[in-house]
């Protein structure tokens, strides 16, 4: 029974019961005994209360110390009640009393109302995003949707699902615009089938279309997959088209019911299935590959469309059909852009639009959703640029591009702060913060450096640098960086500007030697992830490479040819071949007869000065990235074998372009040495005397 | 009033400073419809409130709570009598009700994703991973206790007020308070040692 004892009736209720106990023959030593352990234990149990909690009471009031509200949310609270209190406790007493409530009564509804005018038009934050719509965008002739083995004639404008069958009739055609922004045109007497629309509903800008082709001839356009997840596939019979990032390709059922592949821009994988077993190549631009349905694959150059064959030539209207759709998506995303953004920097109303939009961030839940509407809210300031920056406003944009980095170094920091007490949701935060910034991306992923926004491209990489949670993660933000070099490139190159080409491969060569320096400086528990990262970029780029080596046999047209951007193929010339001492032994597949040249059935030729300085500089490239390479490996072996790294060398050793090895390879925990394009690459160089440190006899390497 | 007082008081947000008579005289101005003062009466009790909150209901509706809580001062500071109680359990007490209110209007329990991860866990397991208490291990703790013990122990502990006030506050005798405040205690330190916290932790 507990009970107060610092209460005097208390006190003197336990007296008296005490007392009334020496009735019963107890002693008064006994009761003073008695009175003397309730006292104790009343004291006991306060020093255990008191001692006992109390380091305990002291780390809740420390911890409750140091939670405050949000400075946000305290300031504009407090705006809200004084605005209130003035207002609903002014009192008339006289006229002058009078004017000034009604003049702060005034400038209260004024302020109210200049805040429904800003809530209303959603200044501030990008309200229109990626459409991820699927439809009809074009239907000429006789165009049929089956849906639900349902057959209706389809109009332009149609809405499609997945499991939609197209059909066109003799003399028709379509055209269909994925949810990707990727585009398909069906031939004339062509059935398709879109078996899936896939987004990735936790991340919007990962999408998957596949397309199965039943009989015709489709063309796809691919332009801004802007991850390595994203992908583009059109099956026929045992055999799948791939296109990731940007593509166009063309793929047909033949008559003698063969799938046929051409790679048009940029390259496209393929596999195919045969005997329960899957072969895979990449196609890089110029390249065709027909496929039997016995699996066997023949690889040839995309032939010459000759004026007399057929009633139209359906590559190079296809090529100039995606100009002007290209065009129009920019010009669709760049009038969405103005619309939206009504107030700019040095208008009045500036202010009040940053107003609202620190509200809108004060109004949010939790913290976490604060930090998104922040990121919001710094997206949007980067729309500004944008628009900015097409108005010729380059001052102003630089200001806004700068204040945008510096607010996603702040987001990059926050998150780095609370990762450690809560890393499932800083991690989530993180994947929606990129989420964002990569669907903007998504819609500039077309611009080039000659664009005026180009900035607010590089702006976009950067800040998936900044807010990367530990240095693994930023070098495969640079790596990515890299890749959109090499395509920026790719796009310069079917532009005709050798030039602008020349400068981003370089730059690709740069930014990957700078990460793959940066390797050896990682922790060992992130190099690895780091390398795997870089050996699986490589996979893709050295593809993007050698569809950009292809476009460098070819010289600007003397006279005109439809296929490859009118792109006249010049005579063949003999090239030596290389001595058979230098004949790598590790390569156990080549004919030592046969001279070495790029790819069988293309001309390893350069005319043109431009074109030897781009060809010049991507091998240079494709040197140095596999060197770097080679040098990260080692570096990453030197601690313990990882089996990850040496699969994803395996694989490279596996790309098979257009029909051919692409690279051998050999790797040791001391020794990577590399083939590719008649160059071998060491590291470390084997310092013989005789012959050039880079192209040496290999000896026999045991694994 | 000196403004270096009412700095002190804006920084230093012990119970000394919101029972101080300079709050009262900031009541009766605001009674008189001074609104600076109203807003200087805010700045003393808007971390305390929130904090209150805070760990009453969680983070999620704190700030919510807090303005409403703020709004109904607002409304009603000319009911509050100068001497019948200080204003400190005033403004508390509405901060009280504002909560139960929210506790009947929100009895519906939600349903939530299984793809949600609980993060309390997750905190629970970092912060014994490096042997102290945090900010979202007590608030999770708190949150297993039964009401009437979290409100004991916030008033107490993390508002500072006496079992008096306390007792005006919640409506409960001071002698009940004092059972109260070492059952809560006792058993928040159950809930924390089956988090895995161990007494040197604490």
């Amino acid at each position: 029974m507990w009970f107060s004892l610092k209460s005097k009736t208390t006190r003197s209720r336990l007296e008296d019961k005490l007392n009334a106990l020496s009735k019963l023959a107890v002693s008064q030593e006994q009761i003073d005994k008695m009175k003397r352990t309730v006292m104790s234990s009343r004291t006991e149990q306060k020093i255990v209360e008191d001692f006992a909690f109390s380091p305990l009471i002291k780390r809740i009031i420390e911890i409750a110390q140091q939670l405050t509200p949000r400075e946000y949310f305290r300031i504009l609270l407090r705006e809200k009640l004084v605005m209130l209190f003035r207002v609903e406790h002014a009192r008339p007493l006289n006229l002058i009393d009078s004017i000034r409530f009604r003049k702060t009564l005034a400038a209260g509804l004024a302020f109210v109302f200049v805040l429904t005018i800003v809530f209303n038009f959603g200044f501030g934050i990008e309200k229109v995003e990626a459409s991820y719509t699927t439809m009809l965008e074009e239907a000429i002739g006789e165009v049929i949707l089956i849906r639900d083995d349902k057959e209706i004639q389809a109009t332009t404008g149609l809405l499609l699902v997945g499991d939609d069958t197209l059909r066109t009739g003799a003399n028709s055609k379509a055209a269909i615009r994925f949810l990707d922004q990727s585009i398909t045109r069906l031939d004339e007497n062509t059935e398709v089938k879109i078996s899936k629309l896939f987004i990735n509903p936790a991340n919007k800008t990962q999408t998957i279309v596949e397309l199965v082709l039943h009989r015709g001839r489709v063309w796809t356009r691919v332009i801004n997959l802007v991850d390595n997840f994203s992908r583009f596939q059109v099956k026929a019979n045992n055999t799948v088209a791939i296109a990731k990032k940007k593509a166009a390709f063309d793929v047909a059922i033949t008559k003698k019911n063969k799938a046929k592949v051409s790679a048009v821009q940029n390259r496209v994988d393929i596999m195919v299935t045969k005997d329960k077993k899957i072969s895979e190549t990449t196609l890089v631009k110029g390249f065709t590959a027909e496929v039997a349905s016995t699996g066997l694959m023949t690889n040839a150059t995309l032939q010459e469309e000759k004026p007399n064959e057929g009633k139209h030539q359906w590559i190079a209207q296809n090529l100039a059909q995606d100009e002007t759709y290209i065009q129009t998506l920019r010009e669709e995303i760049k009038q969405q852009r103005q619309d939206n953004v009504k107030i700019l920097p040095g208008n009045p109303l500036y202010a009040v639009k940053e107003l609202s939009q620190n509200t809108k961030i004060a109004l949010a839940g939790d913290q976490f959703e604060r930090q998104k509407k922040i990121a919001a809210t710094v997206k949007a300031k980067l729309v500004e640029a944008e628009v900015l920056l097409e108005k010729g406003n380059v001052d102003a944009s630089r200001a806004l591009l700068e204040e945008f980095h510096g607010s996603i170094l702040s987001i990059a920091q926050w998150l780095k702060d609370r990762e450690a007490g809560q890393p499932t949701a800083i991690l989530e935060l993180r994947g929606q913060i990129g989420e964002m910034l990569s669907a903007y991306e998504k819609q500039v992923a077309v611009i080039l450096p000659t664009d005026p926004i180009y900035p607010i491209k590089e702006a976009l990489a950067q800040a998936h640098v900044s807010i990367a949670p530990n240095e693994a993660g930023k070098a495969e933000a640079r790596l990515a960086i890299a890749s959109e070099k090499l395509l920026e490139a790719h796009d310069f190159i079917e532009k005709g500007n050798q030039h602008g080409a020349v400068q981003q491969v370089e730059k690709y060569k740069n930014v990957v030697s700078d990460v793959i320096s940066q390797v050896k400086k990682l922790p060992s528990d992130q190099q690895e992830r780091a390398v795997t990262a870089i050996l699986d970029t490589k996979l893709q780029d050295i593809k993007v490479l050698e569809a950009i080596v292809v476009t460098t046999h070819t010289v600007p047209p003397a006279t005109s040819s439809p296929i490859l951007g009118d792109a006249a193929i010049p005579p063949k010339e003999e090239t030596p071949p290389i001595p058979k001492e230098e004949i790598d032994t590790v390569s156990q597949n080549e004919s030592k007869d046969e001279p070495h040249t790029e790819f069988s059935g293309v001309p390893a030729i350069v005319k043109d000065e431009n074109f030897t300085t781009l060809g010049k500089t991507v091998a240079d490239a494709k040197a140095e990235t596999f060197t770097k390479l080679s040098e990260a490996v080692l570096e990453v072996q030197k601690t313990k074998p990882h089996t990850e790294v040496l699969q994803k060398l395996h694989d490279l050793k596996e790309i098979d372009v257009s029909g051919k090895p692409l690279l051998d390879l050999k790797a040791t925990r001391e020794k990577v040495m590399t083939k590719t394009s008649g160059t071998v690459t060491s590291v470390p160089p084997n310092p013989l005397p005789t012959v050039d440190s880079e192209t040496q006899v290999l000896p026999q390497v045991q694994p | 009033m000196c403004a270096q007082a009412l700095i002190c008081i804006m920084n230093n947000e012990s119970t000394s400073q919101m029972k101080s008579d300079e709050v009262e005289k900031l009541v009766t101005s605001s009674q008189r419809g001074n609104g600076e003062a109203f807003g200087k009466l805010y700045d003393i009790f808007v971390r305390p409130i929130y904090r209150y909150v805070y760990y009453r209901v969680g983070s999620r509706e704190a700030e919510d709570l807090t303005e409403l809580i703020f709004l109904k001062t607002w409304e009603n500071i000319r009911q509050y009598k100068t001497g019948k109680s200080h204003f400190s359990s005033w403004i508390f007490r509405i901060a009280h009700n504002v909560i139960i209110d929210f506790y009947r209007s929100n009895q519906r329990p939600e349903i939530l994703s299984e793809d949600i991860q609980d993060m309390r866990k997750e905190a629970d397991t970092l912060a014994r991973a490096h042997g102290h208490l945090t900010n979202e291990t007590l608030s999770s703790a708190l949150e297993e206790l039964k009401d009437h013990y979290r409100q004991v122990i916030v008033l107490k502990y993390i508002n500072g007020f006496s079992n008096e006030e306390i007792g005006v506050i919640l409506g409960r005798s001071q002698a009940a308070l004092r059972i109260l405040q070492f059952r809560a205690l006792k058993k928040l330190r159950e809930v924390l040692l089956g988090k895995g916290f161990s007494a040197e932790d604490m």
